[in-house]
């Protein structure tokens, strides 16, 4: 499929320096110069913000102007002579840089930014060794309060790029000048500690700031700049893919930054991203296979014992027939692993018991995206989201789940663009929404009824996309049973506000829906996703710019795990096992037979057979199963139970405490491959370190693991996988690793001249027509009572991923927020008399955990919150392994509890 | 039911904003009304007022340390500023200013002990034809000698004695 046509760009011919520069019309000078190599010194400009003019540096003379002008706020114009390089500019600028260095602390060699400090690039460029106008600098105190940012204010030059990148980017606004003139100083609000004042911590101040006054705390000391080797490769922990650059210095990785030229996050990342990853330079990682010796003890063996022993007690496993034995994937894995373990477990296990984590956020696009629509992935792209004139956000934490993605929809706000945003809580993005509707946990369903039935009876459907695009119509205006007021009622929202909300949607010119495990958690997740494509497919909102059903994935290569077929009923490329022809493809392409042609189970149903005795063997990688899934008694009985287990992960996590054999796996700064992010976009991420102690790339594991099994392959890197995979799967044809070198590409990407697919469906739909599905909404069979007075729903919190696996081992993040605790409003804190920090014991119907109670205004009465990365208070205990009916994603969103103080 | 200190500013704020509008651009009239009344802005004020015009504290912060006429601590009754620019320095600011600071036992940054007077240096207050010039409050003085420093301070300390509340009116607001 080819790239959306791009319209017509005005292009501007201007001469910089004697040189000949076409640009698009809109470009600054600066840029026109920066993109033939014409360097411009400038310390207020930032590619990440607006134009500034502050720092005055980037002055030029443009022929018949009066003055120099800044550059960096000067757009080109057609036939215009600019000078950057004048005797008068250079005095200029010399000028400028005397007058900085005046109040500028002289500290270079303790100053954690010198060999990547701006200031000192330009005062050795152009010869300012101390200044005429004498030298005063400032006497403040440095400050250290934030556990990773440590800031130095005498270092300052009041470029403001701190202040701006965090009002503007972030939408936030830690910073601000305080004073005047001379006494002027970049401070928070009251000079308050930073953590007080609405900080995400996510460093991206830091990475603005040209000098050392805010430098990355962690690391101080640790590496100049140009001691490290630098790595560009992609973060490991959400579907957002930012691409960053690692800086190692003997060994270690000492800090990482993003470059502004490439990736989807344009130079910004997150929290996770910019102080999570020590957990690399962890002493806790695993260095040695561990194998269960006769006295029950995990001891360190090396690898031909251990995999002798796993090729043993799967083969062991196996002799009970193909479904006796079950293979869990990652979504922390790349495409090479997931695509390996999927052809493990096919073609060598014989079984189609493989599923992975993914579920939890895939499936649902996989029962309803994939039928209806065509493909189990987001229809658009990241970059698109600021192109919507309304985005309707639903089940979605955005700025705590998918960082950098939100700051995408942070600038839709900024623009002027309408934010519908459907969640219990008030979250960040709620309160900055045009139209907040706090539906009650479970009735989204009846939400988006209402919306379609309003779309529907005030003639706002597209009627003419409809009819030609579209099929399904009647059956799903005939399921829309509640008015607007019924449906309002239900979701306890006012019907003006669900009124109003489906009206912007339909009339928006573009209008965007972004979703998120907030829905497909849910106990009914996949209705509300039909619902939701119903809602785009119905206003003709799909195939362009701004529009589509945006499904965020959770982990970093969760949609990859799917595409790579590590899913109990598809093949690699979402090949259904019952499709004889594509079953026959993938065997060609594989260069070996699936063996089990009928669907496998998924996790769920795999720790279930444990206990019913039909799986003996289980190989799990990647996934901390004791905590992340729920019914928790049933998971741990399960593990403890199965004959044989193999745990392949990089620290000793809860579920590799049952393990038989624990192979060490290696971290994303260790090894070689390619994610594919919610966009699709298939990027690489690259070695930067040696393996730890006898750790090894997972993808090799499982080589060996399938040898040992006898399967005799021979891929001698990442590449050879990557390479078979572009064979099995299509949408990959037309991926290498060098054309994925400098950006990734977003599959379907056919060909090698293929330039891939940013929008889906652009040019229709791969079925001819889109399925409009009926939608069914049911009552949540969680409900309060008295019994269980509260509702609790989990989510996701910025500062840590998944189980905690990794993040909890990361310096730069466990610091930040506090443990396994409970949100819960201050009624009702104060209606059950205990007070802010309380450890408090949560009852459901399943399970019991004691986390501390907070206080928190993101919840309205009777609803608790709690994040789901904590294994001292697993939120997923209290679920009871409910599974939606068409996903068979467990039901994480929603129980009802009984609160006491412990 | 007992009013705090939080909830009176709230009030205060929400009635100003009531007169000046809801956006950015009425910040400042608040401000300036709040600090005629106080004599400073408090932390909490910045806090109530951002949050009613919705903008981040940092700004209000940012507006209320910029200008000079507004301030985080609390100020005397009466501010008294005296231009040290070149016209009033010419004029003979400087008997002036040794005058306040003797009849008053402060220096300039200083505040009287019983609250009353602050005294602060001005740049420019516009009044370089008739220098030295002060500002007490919103009134001007010009062409003041170190004579008529007692008088002026006495008209101050009348205006807070006998008739307090009439004249804080017209002082004051």
């Amino acid at each position: 499929m080819a790239p959306l046509p791009e319209t017509e760009v005005k292009t501007i011919t201007l001469t910089i320096d004697d040189q000949e520069v076409t640009v698009p019309a809109g470009t600054t000078v600066l840029e026109a110069a920066r993109s033939v190599g014409i360097d411009i010194p400038t310390l207020c400009h930032d590619p990440r913000l607006e134009p500034f003019g502050a720092c005055r540096l980037c002055l030029v003379e443009v022929e018949g102007g009066r003055a120099p002008m800044p550059s960096c706020a000067l757009k080109a114009g057609e036939a215009m002579v600019v000078k950057t390089r004048t005797e008068r500019i250079m005095r200029l600028r010399k000028f400028v840089i005397e007058l900085l260095l005046s109040n500028h602390p002289l500290d270079c060699p303790v100053c954690e930014a010198a060999g990547d400090c701006r200031l000192q690039d330009y005062a050795y460029e152009y010869g300012v060794a101390v200044s005429p106008w004498g030298w005063t600098p400032h006497e403040y105190p440095t400050r250290d309060d934030h556990p990773n940012i440590a800031r130095d204010p005498n270092r300052c030059i009041l470029c403001g790029r701190c202040v701006r990148i965090c009002r503007d980017v972030m939408g936030i606004g830690c910073w601000g000048f305080r004073s005047r003139g001379y006494d002027t100083i970049i401070d928070t609000p009251y000079n308050m500690p930073l953590q007080a004042v609405d900080c995400v911590s996510c460093g991206q101040c830091v990475s603005a700031c040209p000098v050392g006054a805010l430098n990355m705390k962690r690391s101080r000391f640790a590496a100049r700049n140009w001691q490290t080797e630098k790595t560009i490769t992609t973060c490991g922990y959400c579907a957002v893919g930012c691409e960053m650059e690692v800086q190692t210095f003997r060994g270690k990785v000492v800090r990482v930054k993003a470059p502004f030229s490439q990736g989807v996050n344009e130079g910004n990342l997150c929290v996770k991203g910019r102080f999570g990853i020590d957990y690399v330079n962890s002493d806790e990682r695993l260095t040695a296979p561990l194998v269960r010796g006769e006295d029950g003890l995990l001891k360190p063996a090396d690898w031909e014992t251990a995999l002798a022993r796993v090729a043993e007690g799967l083969k062991k496993a196996k002799a009970g027939g193909g479904k006796a034995v079950g293979v869990i994937a990652s979504t922390r894995c790349t495409n090479e692993e997931n695509y390996l373990l999927q052809k493990l477990a096919r073609t060598v296990l014989g079984t189609a018991n493989i599923d992975s984590g993914a579920r939890l956020n895939q499936a649902a696009a996989l029962a309803t995206l994939r039928p209806m629509l065509g493909y189990p992935a987001m229809t658009n792209s990241i970059a698109d989201l600021d192109k919507a004139d309304v985005l309707l956000v639903v089940g979605s934490n955005t700025t705590e789940e998918h960082p950098v993605l939100a700051l995408r929809i942070v600038k839709a706000l900024r623009e002027g663009k309408t934010l519908i945003v459907v969640d219990p809580r008030c979250t960040a993005l709620a309160k900055r929404a045009s139209i907040h509707l706090p539906v009650k946990p479970g009735t989204d369903g009846a939400l988006l009824k209402g919306m379609l039935r309003h779309i529907v009876d005030t003639g706002l459907a597209d009627k003419d996309f409809v009819a030609q695009s579209t099929e399904g119509y009647d059956e799903l205006v005939s399921s829309l049973d509640l008015t607007p007021e019924a449906a309002a009622g239900i979701a306890g929202v006012e019907a003006a506000d669900l009124k109003s909300a489906a009206e912007a949607y339909a009339q928006a010119a573009a209008a965007g829906i972004v979703y998120s495990a907030g829905v497909t958690q849910q106990a009914k997740g996949a209705a509300i996703v039909r619902a939701l494509v119903d809602l785009a497919l119905l206003t003709g909102n799909i195939g362009r710019l701004g529009t589509g059903v945006n499904s965020l994935s959770g982990g970093a290569n969760a949609q990859g795990a799917c595409d790579m077929g590590c899913l109990p009923d598809f093949l690699p490329g979402f090949r259904a096992l019952d499709d004889t022809d594509g079953v026959k493809a993938v065997e060609a392409a594989m260069g070996a037979k699936v063996a089990d042609k009928k669907s496998g189970k998924t996790v769920d149903e795999m720790l279930q057979a444990v206990a019913a005795g039909e799986i003996k063997g289980l190989y799990v990688v990647g996934e901390n199963l004791s905590t992340s899934q729920p019914d928790r008694d049933a998971v741990v009985s399960a593990l403890q139970g199965v004959e044989f287990l193999v745990v392949q992960d990089l620290f000793f996590s809860e579920t590799a405490r049952y393990a038989d054999v624990v192979l060490p796996a290696c971290t994303i700064v260790e090894r070689d491959g390619t994610f594919t992010n919610t966009e699709r976009r298939v990027q690489r991420i690259r070695g930067a370190l040696e393996p730890r102690g006898d750790a090894r790339p997972d993808w090799m594991i499982t080589r060996d693991v399938a040898n040992a099994l006898g399967a005799g392959w021979s891929y001698a890197s990442a590449e050879d996988v990557f390479a078979e995979i572009g064979k099995v799967i299509p949408e990959y044809a037309g991926f290498s690793y060098e054309r994925l070198e400098e950006q990734g590409l977003q599959w379907p990407c056919l060909s090698s001249e293929d330039a891939g697919t940013p929008v889906l469906y652009a040019e229709g739909f791969p079925g001819g027509k889109a399925v409009l599905a009926p939608v069914e909404y049911q009552e949540p069979s969680e409900t309060a009572s008295g019994e269980f007075p509260f509702l609790l729903t989990t989510g996701i919190e910025r500062e840590h991923f998944g189980t905690g696996v990794r993040t909890r081992q990361a310096t730069g993040l466990t610091g930040l927020v506090g443990g396994g605790r409970l949100e819960m409003s201050a009624a009702d804190v104060a209606k059950l008399g205990l007070a802010d920090g309380d450890t408090i014991k949560v009852t459901s119907r399943y399970g019991s955990i004691e986390p501390l109670v907070v206080v928190g205004d993101s919840v309205p009465e009777g609803l608790v919150f709690m994040p789901q990365h904590y294994a001292e208070a697993p939120a997923a205990w209290l679920f009871g392994g409910e599974a939606d009916a068409v996903t068979g994603v467990p039901a994480m969103k929603l129980v009802a509890v009984r609160i006491e103080k412990a | 039911m007992l009013v705090t200190p939080h909830m009176a500013m709230r009030e205060e704020l929400e009635a100003l904003a009531d007169t000046f509008g809801r956006d950015r651009s009425a910040l400042i009239p608040m401000l300036q009304a709040i600090q005629r009344k106080n004599g400073y802005v408090s932390d909490l004020a910045m806090q109530e007022a951002a949050d009613i015009l919705g903008i981040h504290p940092v700004e209000v912060h940012g507006v209320v340390s910029f200008y000079g006429f507004l301030g985080t601590e609390a100020n005397g009754r009466f501010v008294i500023r005296m231009c040290q620019t070149v016209s009033c320095d010419m004029a003979g600011k400087d008997a002036v200013a040794r005058q306040l600071e003797n009849d008053l036992g402060i220096e300039f940054g200083e505040t009287t002990k019983d609250g009353k007077f602050t005294l602060e240096w001005a740049n420019c207050l516009g009044m370089c034809d008739q220098g030295p010039a002060l500002l007490v409050n919103d009134k001007f003085y010009t062409k003041v000698t170190a004579d008529q420093v007692a008088d002026i301070l006495d008209e101050c300390r009348k205006a807070f004695g006998a008739t307090a509340l009439q004249a804080e009116k017209e002082w004051l607001v």
